[in-house]
């Protein structure tokens, strides 16, 4: 057959083809808007239901329901290795505790007994989650069915957003995340917008007031190819100042609201500012509104290494209000508010700027849409 | 020269080891045990829980170990047991399983808390970049899973096995 290689009828050229086809508007098709969107980091991560966090502690603490399954009930003898046989099953945990998540999760392929027994157990998961799970303060929490599997489905949640996104310097034609930093003055928003910023920089407790607005940069490349940029705005804390913030924050993907927890002033202040500066309806939620608005907001609390004075109750209070939360959680999706607290003295840099990039995760919809209106974005992106 | 204090362990089998007392005190059960008990010139203590063959290799590891303390093994362990052990501990898990598998019941009942490390590493150091099919090989157990269980499994653990 085949030794003559049969042309293909090549398809019919793009109705405006006498211009160069990188401008015709037919490329940007809503397939690869589409498709964009099936790749997204959220559904990567199985746009699990989030919760408060109090739900998730509850959960987590109750230590009746973590309790290891009953061996006789899922166990089968006939089929196990002779250090099941013989070793007391204290003894083959001890073993399993020097894997690595990754390869614990592997062991599930090997038999039922990985799967439904071993790989179950609280006591291998306890330890080394747990620790994790308090190292950065999110307020709303994915929960899976189980205790065990929302540990550790919290600390993979966690491990993909950081790792997703690669810092990268030249991000041409990138998909950009504008966000802005509002809080009173002096509770912290520019150490952190300097720490996000510069990777070398070290914690400097000095107080510089912000004059006006001071801009910071960052690329990043996700998904294999995609890239995106976070736009930093770090606005002037001073009251002088607000009406300049105010003005940046039209066309912002998320604004990051921050206080400081040691200053109950700094958190009264900080709900003023939201609630001045807001075209919102009286009656609609917060979540309800910026969904409708294709925005989203983080509060942070900052300085959480001092004597905390402004009570978790208030906080929960406010995030009540802003997110109304039914028995079955809200899904990652949906969630445009998140809460935060941070030390940028003591955690760690890739828990400074989880707040951020958790402000990119939530901003990945619209930033996909609003990246297939402009094409020389769409050309930088390969869908494969 | 100064004698050396000794003791006397009795394995399961009935076999006698006469060991120095500096030397066994690197077992938690021991030490304990010498704590109650008066002074007697050569103590006698039986190990019932032991066999000889595992009890021999035990004391071998404290006779090196107890003036050479053994560094500690992370854990999780991130690569294989081989790249953070000394060259005398490597030698020393050249045993086959069932001798490892007595070893760590024994270091474990004598609470010798380096060794019972050193044991279980080497396990799962064993279990470490093997496939499940690899896996079952080296522990001799069968596949159980269905093939639509096994990849529902494989879905749902996609992001393990990207690691």
């Amino acid at each position: 057959m085949g030794q003559s290689q049969p042309q293909k009828i090549a398809p019919p050229p793009p109705v405006c083809s006498s211009s160069t086809s990188s401008s015709s508007m037919a490329f940007i098709n809503s397939d690869r808007v589409e498709q964009l969107k099936k790749s997204s980091l959220i559904n990567k991560l199985a746009n699990p239901k989030m919760f408060p966090n109090k739900i998730f502690h509850d959960l987590i603490e109750s230590k009746s329901d973590l309790k290891s399954v009953e061996k006789y009930a899922v166990y089968n003898y006939e089929n196990c290795s002779i250090f099941e046989k013989e070793l007391p099953d204290e003894l083959f945990i001890c073993i399993l505790g020097f894997l690595m998540n990754h390869e614990l999760f592997k062991l599930q392929r090997v038999s039922k007994n990985f799967k439904y027994y071993w790989t179950q157990n609280s006591f291998l998961w306890r330890g080394r989650l747990l620790d994790d799970y308090n190292e950065i303060f999110m307020y709303f929490k994915p929960i899976m069915q189980s205790p065990i599997n929302s540990i550790v489905y919290y600390h993979h949640f966690i491990q993909t957003i950081l790792s997703s996104y690669k810092e990268k310097s030249d991000v041409p034609n990138s998909m950009i995340c504008k966000q802005v930093l509002m809080g009173n003055d002096q509770c912290g928003k520019s150490e952190l917008a300097k720490l996000f910023s510069d990777s070398t920089r070290l914690f400097d407790s000095k107080y510089s007031q912000t004059i006006g607005v001071e801009f910071y940069s960052k690329g990043y490349e996700y998904n294999n190819n995609l890239h995106c940029k976070i736009q930093l705005w770090d606005t002037g804390g001073h009251a002088r100042f607000q009406s300049i913030a105010s003005a940046y924050k039209r066309g912002s993907k998320t604004i990051i609201y921050c206080f400081d927890l040691s200053d109950e002033e700094s958190f009264d202040r900080m709900k003023e500012l939201i609630d001045n500066n807001s075209e919102k309806p009286q009656n609609t939620p917060w979540n309800d509104y910026l969904q409708c608005e294709r925005s989203s907001m983080i509060i942070i609390g900052l300085k959480r290494d001092l004597v905390r004075k402004v009570k978790m109750s208030r906080i929960e209070n406010l995030l009540q209000q802003f997110v109304p939360i039914i028995d079955g959680g809200i899904s990652l999706k949906d969630l445009k508010v998140q809460y935060f607290e941070l030390s940028c003295k003591t955690d760690a840099r890739c828990y400074i700027q989880f707040p951020l990039l958790f402000g990119l995760l939530m901003s990945e919809e619209v930033m996909i849409e609003d990246a297939s209106i402009d094409k020389k974005v769409m050309a930088e992106i390969k869908v494969y | 020269m100064s004698e050396t204090k000794q003791v006397e362990l009795t394995s399961k089998d009935k076999v006698s080891f006469k060991v120095d007392r500096d030397v066994i005190l690197m077992s938690g059960l021991v030490k304990d045990m010498l704590e109650e008990g008066d002074e007697d010139e050569t103590p006698i203590i039986p190990i019932p829980n032991v066999d000889s063959k595992p009890l021999q290799k035990v004391i071998e590891y404290c006779q090196y170990h107890h003036k050479e303390p053994a560094q500690e093994i992370e854990k999780p362990l991130k690569g294989k047991i081989e790249d953070v052990i000394c060259d005398w501990d490597k030698k020393f898990l050249e045993i086959d399983q069932s001798l490892l598998i007595e070893l760590i019941m024994a270091a474990n009942y004598l609470n010798i808390k380096d060794l019972l490390d050193l044991t279980c590493a080497k396990v799962a150091s064993m279990i470490k970049g093997k496939s499940p099919e690899q896996i079952r090989e080296m522990f001799g157990i069968e596949n159980d899973f269905t093939p639509e269980e096994e990849a529902k499994i494989r879905e749902e653990n996609k992001w393990c096995e990207e690691a």
